[in-house]
């Protein structure tokens, strides 16, 4: 012990240590709001991070949905259809996809006469 | 093993009131002893520590070195304790309720006998005649058992002048408080 330290217990105030204790836990109490404010401010990276959960939620439900649409519907009508006739194409257009082929201009010109569905 | 002041500014900076509290209860009784320095009063010293803590928090963004924090807190703590010293002088100036004030905070404390409480008045006004720099090392030392090393530190000074402030903050402490001046006051 230093013999040349001045005693300053009596201004001491917080050497006890009940009392250090009671000031820290009345300026935590104190700080309550800040803390709190602070606690419930999300950065973007948070506020992104708690979204992904909902996120995917919602997009596994949605995907369940579809998958599920997908198997009860009649697929036995539609197998038996050829594609133009399932996108209901005009019969001189279904005609040259069936072949292959670009229409000419007299093809076009008979189509137009003809009147397009 | 204990989180470091970096770790506890950062946990403290998401409002996590536990790493907060162990900033308070690390630091408090340095911030308390640089307020008492300042102030001379223990309980103003005690208000002046609440307030700082909270602006600490407040501003904790503006901690650019959280591993400092200590220092940090310190100069906001001696900015408010000087505030407060102010704002006394101006208020004891107006009015004229002073000894009354301090005859009811000694009855809030009855187990402090009159000699401690004279005790207490003396080293406070011998405390206030010292240069401040004086003030802070010979509280920070003597009261909180700091080491020249660590008030060298935290006060940006040489740990010689430290040395040398604190030798010559004792010898006019001591002849202030054994001067019969001082004892005619009591």
């Amino acid at each position: 012990m230093d013999q040349d330290r001045i005693d300053f217990s009596a201004l001491d105030t917080l050497a006890d240590a009940q009392a250090h204790e009671r000031l820290a836990v009345r300026i935590v109490n104190a700080a309550s709001a800040e803390l709190g404010r602070r606690a419930n401010m999300l950065s973007p990276f948070a506020a992104i991070a708690g979204w992904t959960v909902p996120a995917l939620s919602a997009a596994a439900l949605i995907a369940g949905l579809a998958l599920a649409t997908l198997a009860t519907v009649d697929r036995s009508a539609a197998e038996d259809r050829t594609m133009p006739e399932a996108l209901r194409l005009p019969a001189p257009v279904a005609g040259w996809l069936s072949e292959d082929r670009s229409p000419t201009n007299s093809d076009l010109i008979l189509a137009v006469e003809g009147g397009l569905p | 093993m204990a989180d470091s002041d970096a770790q506890r500014v950062a946990r403290a900076l998401r409002g996590d009131p536990d790493a907060f509290g162990e900033l308070v209860r690390a630091h408090l009784r340095a911030a308390q002893g640089i307020a008492l320095a300042a102030l001379g009063d223990p309980a103003d010293a005690e208000d002046v520590c609440q307030e700082a803590f909270i602006v600490a928090l407040e501003r904790l963004e503006d901690c650019r070195d959280p591993a400092r924090f200590a220092p940090w807190l310190f100069r906001i703590v001696r900015n408010r304790a000087h505030n407060h010293r102010r704002y006394r002088r101006l208020r004891e100036t107006a009015s004229l309720d002073a000894p009354a004030a301090l005859a009811a905070r000694s009855r809030d404390d009855p187990d402090r006998d009159l000699e401690r409480s004279q005790l207490r008045q003396t080293l406070s006004e011998a405390l206030q005649e010292l240069p401040e720099v004086q003030r802070e090392i010979v509280v920070l030392h003597d009261m909180n058992g700091w080491k020249h090393r660590e008030i060298a530190d935290v006060l940006g000074i040489p740990e010689g002048t430290v040395r040398a402030h604190l030798s010559y903050a004792r010898q006019a402490l001591r002849a202030r408080m054994n001067s019969g001046e001082l004892r005619g006051k009591d």
